[in-house]
């Protein structure tokens, strides 16, 4: 390659793939990359030396080697909401479809929220109650408001029907797993080339460091940590 | 406390109770709320 070239120069997206090490070439794709960035932190141990009423450093090894690499995405698949929420594998819940399902709370009072028991209401009445006017209801979240002007009285019991479609939830138990263990395979592209300029793989340990944003305006684009754990190797494509 | 039978599967405080042929459901709850669902012909009285 020639001085001057533009394959020179680097301006790359990346793609990064995660392998649990139980199964290390079953890579899980993380979806839409939007920053690559190698950040190694080296402490250095500085040898000085005395000069004519000052020191000078004549000499820097490193103490402390720290690679690592930080990647943003912004696709929360399965694999990335259970390390945002400090999860092992998700387990399958599921809500069965109901019709007219009798329900009851035991105690409600004005001016508060409860959960009926169901998402996704296709109907939903209290009985002998009047809606607008005693109660309004949420019917996505499932969630019933008692009106303080109605006639609901404090601490009384309620009681009605509703009609719930299923669902399936993916739950997540936070706390337990903090971190993973995982394969890395990284791998950063050009224009110039269908392949891979480089191809960076190692054994990591990988967490969430920064969460992102949710304030309705942009997409949430978390940052994932990969610690380096084994010496990377690193392809680079030869251009000639 | 008053000790109920639930006449059909129903859901309570946001908790799901099946009730089957040969298996019903009986709940031990604060005596207004057991004579609330009582009243519903949600549940029937239990003796004991």
């Amino acid at each position: 390659m020639n001085i001057g070239d533009f394959r020179t120069r680097r301006k790359v997206t990346g793609k990064l793939y995660l392998a649990d090490l139980t199964t290390p070439t079953q890579f899980r794709n993380w979806g839409n990359v939007l920053l690559v960035k190698q950040e190694p932190k080296i402490d250095r141990a500085q040898q000085l030396t005395a000069q004519k009423g000052f020191v000078q450093v004549t000499h820097e090894e490193p103490s402390k080697v720290d690679l690592r690499y930080t990647i943003k995405f912004d696709e929360l698949h399965d694999d990335a909401l259970a390390l945002l929420h400090l999860s092992s594998a998700a387990t399958t819940v599921t809500q069965s479809a109901g019709t007219a399902t009798a329900w009851s709370l035991s105690s409600v009072s004005p001016g508060y929220s409860y959960y009926v028991g169901a998402m996704g209401l296709t109907a939903f009445a209290v009985t002998g109650k009047t809606l607008n006017t005693d109660y309004t209801y949420d019917a996505g979240s499932g969630m019933i408001y008692i009106v303080p002007s109605g006639t609901i009285a404090a601490s009384s019991s309620i009681a009605g029907t509703y009609t719930s479609t299923a669902q399936t939830f993916k739950q997540y138990t936070e706390l337990t797993r903090t971190f993973r263990q995982v394969s890395v395979q990284l791998d950063t592209f050009d224009q110039a080339t269908s392949l891979p300029r480089e191809r960076v793989t190692f054994t990591g340990e990988v967490y969430i460091s920064d969460y992102g944003d949710n304030d309705g305006q942009k997409y949430n684009e978390p940052t994932l940590m990969l610690l380096a754990i084994t010496a990377p190797v690193v392809n680079a494509l030869e251009i000639s | 406390m008053k000790k109920v039978q639930l006449t059909k599967s129903q859901m309570i405080d946001g908790k799901f109770h099946v009730v089957e042929d040969k298996k019903p459901v009986i709940l031990t709850l604060k005596t207004e709320f057991a004579d609330f669902l009582i009243g519903e012909e949600l549940a029937t009285e239990v003796a004991g």
